[in-house]
């Protein structure tokens, strides 16, 4: 396979509380293609936003990356330089912050919280155009009402004097996706950018994505807990639980034939339109457990309909890999692996 | 604004009053205590000449209309002169010691209270810390006394005033200025720790609060670097209720610390206001309580306008609420 923008290995970012050390991404191995779209699936806790902010090292206090690898290979297929480990990185190295904002724009779940009240969208677009770009003020400015104008703000050019909290969710998270393409990014990180806006508004902002996507050759890192918006964008899915990637697919593979018992699970809570009438919808029994009491094996075992006893709660599951990019992490398939 | 003027200056005459007797009762307890005894002739006379024969009522109005019409403070009984030229001069005075002491303590906790927060949890933040509660839970009266014992046990002199006496009357020279920043740093330590130290605790609360907002993240997750992100996100933001505290400064400013005032024997307004309360010298007290309310709310009104001027939450959001 050919080489991959970003890959993550061996991620281990955790919190310090009072009552211990939670491990919030406990090895995850990712990687995002160029020009692909990857979502990550799972539930809230499940670490999937910690791992995309430890792509950019956005993990403040007292959080901390503990280990791992975060490679980009981004000069590398631009033939501008060679790749590097962002977690290695000097905080004050140049290419970090090249990499925030430049290479990769990211956006985040709460448009209107994720912008400065006090300054209007145009002063906070133009600083970072300046940033990345070195435009003067006056071209920053055009190149504002231009971006604005490409994510579909309508009357751009007396919006960019407005103040964040003068703009729906939706307009927020549009001028917070002009921020993220100041610099041409070859990925944008969306950290459940709809997660707050209204079904509508969900729907024009995934377009919006889809299509500048398309136009702008980027690769995509999807971070979301909606299966609808999983089956709408992605090339390939990861499932995460509890810290960890439990299952990696290509979408087809993923809905037509799930391997992992929790992302069979998490499809069979899907409601779907007609099937469901009459019946009470299947769920996930139990809930998930609290990182600080991660059950012991498997850290799904407990929930798990297939659990098998006397393994799945002592043994660690083992990764299986499919082939094509396709794994998944469970004992079923141990000798499956043998064959193939 | 007037009417809430007009309340306070209500309120202040009333307030004023509360205390049984009047100016003369105090004249007449002092002269007792000399051993000389007013005859209720005399008593007579001296309330009919100070105006204190009327009800409550006349003497709020007689005083009310005397500064509204004429801008007549009325007289200090106990300094016998206007009330206006009792306050004149030492309106200057206390304006320097205050305005200087504002300046340092907003020069020294500003960086204070924003390094604090932004390397919280570090030995330089515990230590900022603690200093800062002392700072805050030791009254400033015990501090100027402390300084008081410690400049009589070790120069066997008490730093009182803002001059020597030989200086005092000097005209303005070199001379006098140098003596007048020997003694001023006194009244600034000692009215400045307090000052310090609660602008400390509140910038870092502020700013502590504002860190953890996402627009701090997603700032930092599109390239700006450290320094201006910390200007121009968090910090702006934690400007405002720092802005909201001028309306209570400015009194303080022109009162100065009444009991290190005091304590110190500085001419400021604060020892005339404490004198003033204490021998019921009501037209000199109301008029310093009067006039310190007038600038309570024109400095309410200037940080008004300061956040209008700031935050275009306040500017725009309260237009919009206007029209609806």
């Amino acid at each position: 396979m050919e080489q991959p923008l970003l890959e993550i290995s061996g991620l281990h970012t955790s919190f310090g509380t009072y009552d211990g050390k939670v491990r919030a991404v406990d090895g995850v191995d990712l990687s995002v293609h160029a020009g692909r779209t990857l979502c990550v699936v799972g539930e809230s806790g499940c670490g999937k936003s910690v791992t995309a902010r430890s792509i950019l090292r956005l993990v403040e206090e007292p959080g901390s990356i503990d280990a791992g690898t975060i490679t980009w290979n981004g000069d590398l297929l631009e033939g501008t330089g060679e790749p590097f480990d962002v977690l290695a990185l000097d905080p004050k190295d140049k290419r970090l912050q090249k990499l925030r904002g430049g290479d990769i724009g990211m956006i985040f779940q709460e448009p209107a919280a994720s912008l400065l009240p006090l300054r209007t969208v145009g002063a906070q677009l133009v600083e970072t155009l300046r940033i990345h770009t070195g435009l003067d003020k006056k071209a920053a400015r055009a190149k504002a009402i231009e971006l604005l104008d490409t994510v579909g703000i309508p009357d751009a050019g007396r919006r960019v004097d407005a103040y964040p909290f003068q703009l729906s969710g939706g307009m927020c998270q549009r001028v917070m996706i002009a921020i993220a393409l100041c610099a041409n990014p070859s990925l944008l990180i969306a950290d459940e950018p709809t997660t707050a806006l209204d079904v509508t508004t969900q729907a024009r902002i995934l377009d919006l994505i889809r299509s500048l996507q398309a136009e702008h050759h980027m690769a995509v890192m999807f971070i979301t807990h909606d299966l609808g918006v999983v089956a709408e964008l992605a090339d390939e899915v990861a499932v995460m639980y509890l810290g960890r990637v439990v299952e990696r697919a290509s979408v087809e593979e993923l809905f037509a034939d799930p391997k992992h018992p929790y992302t069979k699970a998490l499809l069979a809570s899907v409601p779907v339109l007609g099937r469901d009438r009459g019946r009470d919808l299947p769920t996930i029994p139990g809930a998930v457990p609290g990182p600080l009491h991660r059950p012991g094996g498997c850290s799904f075992h407990p929930r798990c309909a297939e659990a098998i006893a006397g393994t799945c709660d002592v043994e660690a599951p083992p990764e299986v890999d499919f082939g094509g990019g396709r794994t998944a992490e469970c004992v079923l398939y141990e000798t499956e692996e043998a064959r193939t | 604004m007037a009417a809430t003027l007009l309340a306070i200056s209500l309120v202040v005459f009333v307030i004023i009053n509360l205390p049984p007797g009047d100016y003369v009762t105090a004249l007449q307890s002092r002269y007792a205590a000399q051993g000389q005894n007013l005859t209720l002739q005399d008593i007579e006379n001296l309330r009919v000449r100070y105006g204190l024969d009327g009800n409550l009522l006349q003497q709020y109005w007689h005083w009310f209309t005397q500064i509204v019409v004429h801008g007549d403070l009325g007289m200090s009984f106990e300094h016998e002169k206007p009330v206006s030229q009792v306050i004149a001069p030492r309106l200057g005075w206390t304006l320097a010691v205050s305005v200087i002491t504002l300046l340092v303590t907003w020069a020294l906790a500003f960086p204070i209270g924003i390094y604090s927060a932004v390397k919280q949890h570090s030995v330089g933040d515990y230590a900022v810390t603690t200093v800062s509660f002392l700072g805050l839970a030791t009254p400033n009266f015990l501090i100027a006394l402390v300084f008081i014992y410690f400049s009589v046990t070790w120069f066997g002199s008490v730093p009182s005033g803002l001059c020597s006496p030989e200086w005092c009357d000097a005209s303005w020279n070199l001379g006098k200025l140098l003596d007048l920043l020997g003694h001023l740093w006194i009244p600034m330590l000692v009215i400045g720790t307090a000052g310090v130290a609660g602008l400390v605790r509140i910038i870092r609360n502020n700013l502590l609060d504002e860190l953890r907002r996402p627009y701090v993240t997603a700032a930092r997750a599109r390239g700006v670097p450290e320094g201006p992100l910390l200007r121009r996100y968090p910090l702006r933001v934690a400007l405002n209720p720092f802005v909201s505290t001028i309306g209570w400064v400015l009194p303080l400013l022109l009162v100065g610390d009444i009991v290190v005032g005091q304590i110190l024997s500085l001419p400021t307004l604060g020892p005339i206001l404490l004198g003033s309360l204490k021998s019921q010298d009501m037209y000199l007290a109301g008029s310093i309580i009067m006039v310190l309310s007038v600038v309570t709310v024109i400095g309410t009104l200037i940080s008004d306008l300061l956040l209008g001027w700031l935050d275009p939450r306040i500017r725009l959001m309260g237009a919009q609420g206007a029209r609806q």
